[in-house]
């Protein structure tokens, strides 16, 4: 998947969600500052809309092969249609996704999903995946919209989410497991998989 | 298939190819090619994020590698490389394989065009490309063999299109007398455009 996990900081983030937040989590800006971004105003961490299609295209189309590659594990030309369709049906329940940017909404700096599992069952998990725009890598939007899907996620009693890299890119994962507790790991030729418990809501 | 060396992406890659030339690619599922491939649904959203269209346009795209790979395989096989000699070749895996195995299986990059190339764009393109890749070694190789650059690409495509036309009716008549007639009919002609002095020599 590539977790394109940002230990950076931001500036603030104001995050807008669409399942009912804790009250702690409605707008709770990110620490930190972003470099560059002075007095360019505010991240914004927001639910997927059904309108952002061509947004969504956009965000990918000025992605890198390498970052496409490293979400996808292929070189899609496009954003994949069946893909795009699970994120932009807005069903928390079943493809959690969030955007960010910067307060207009046609130019996304980041993509991050939390898809429900193919098969439902004991040890189920679900999936895990962030893409931001080379511009922006490393500098805390991943890590924004990530913390924003697993507090959502918590609070509709997802218990296991997993996330898989490409081989070499473990790290990735190894940051994820300073807040996840990791129960699980697979790996192959083609990648790293680990699945992490959830915490209960409020922990 | 399962049990090579190849990861379980790789698995599904060819997994969704195999599938799609047998059944097409409507029906194919994805459990299905989870299951072919040995791997556990849940890779497949792991390593296919983009869903079936992801996995179907890296079978087709998987199946145009290997038919340009193939090329240099016959090639190497051939004692004295002709245009006819290799189209021999090229059509002689084909009458083996429905010779010992039926006719249950075509190719997946002409499947996936009929099913796909009204329905998704990123599909008939990937189709597109795995062809262009398949005629690419083809007209390399007949450039070697004294056909006129300017000839090579356009006979290229005639040899696959001969080709893939020939293995819908020998599927459709369950019978390789299609494949068989082509490879005689158009060999020699291959061969009468071999007008130069192959490079190097």
């Amino acid at each position: 998947m590539t977790l394109v996990i940002i230990l950076g900081s931001m500036t603030s983030v104001i995050v807008d969600s669409p399942v009912p937040p804790a009250p702690r989590d409605r707008g709770r800006p990110a620490p930190g500052a972003l470099p560059g971004t002075e007095g360019s105003g505010r991240w914004y961490v927001e639910s997927v809309r059904p309108g952002d299609g061509p947004a969504l295209r956009s965000l990918f189309a000025g992605c890198s092969p390498e970052t496409v590659r490293l979400r996808f594990f292929g070189l899609p030309r496009e954003l994949p249609r069946e893909y795009a369709d699970s994120v932009l049906a807005c069903r928390p329940e079943v493809h959690d996704a969030v955007v960010v940017h910067r307060g207009d909404r046609r130019r996304l700096a980041g993509l991050a999903g939390l898809a429900a599992p193919a098969e439902a069952g004991p040890g189920a998990a679900a999936v895990l995946g962030v893409l931001v725009a080379d511009e922006w890598q490393r500098q805390g939007l991943g890590r924004a919209m990530v913390d924003e899907l697993l507090a959502r996620a918590r609070r509709r009693g997802v218990e296991r989410i997993s996330a898989t890299v490409l081989p070499g890119r473990s790290r990735l994962l190894d940051a994820m497991a300073r807040h996840l507790e990791p129960e699980s790991s697979s790996l192959d030729r083609d990648g790293l998989t680990r699945v992490y418990r959830l915490g209960r809501p409020g922990r | 298939m399962a049990g090579s060396g190849r990861g379980p992406r790789e698995r599904m890659v060819f997994s969704a190819a195999q599938l799609i030339r047998r059944d097409g690619v409507t029906a194919t599922g994805m459990r299905d090619v989870a299951a072919h491939a040995g791997a556990p649904r849940g890779s497949l959203q792991h390593y296919f994020p983009g869903g079936k269209e992801q996995l179907v346009n890296e079978a087709v795209e998987w199946a145009g590698r290997y038919a340009a790979r193939r090329v240099d395989r016959f090639l190497a096989e051939l004692p004295r490389p002709t245009p006819g000699g290799l189209f021999a070749a090229m059509v002689r895996q084909w009458t083996d394989e429905y010779e010992n195995s039926g006719f249950g299986t075509g190719c997946p990059v002409a499947a996936a065009t009929v099913d796909c190339t009204a329905s998704t764009e990123s599909t008939r393109t990937a189709a597109a490309d795995a062809f262009a890749c398949w005629n690419r070694p083809l007209a390399r190789a007949l450039g070697e063999m004294g056909v006129p650059a300017e000839r090579t690409e356009a006979l290229a495509t005639l040899m696959i299109g001969a080709l893939e036309g020939a293995i819908l009716i020998a599927r459709a008549e369950r019978d390789v007398r299609a494949l068989t007639s082509v490879a005689r009919e158009l060999g020699p002609l291959l061969d009468g455009c071999a007008t130069e002095a192959p490079p190097g020599r």
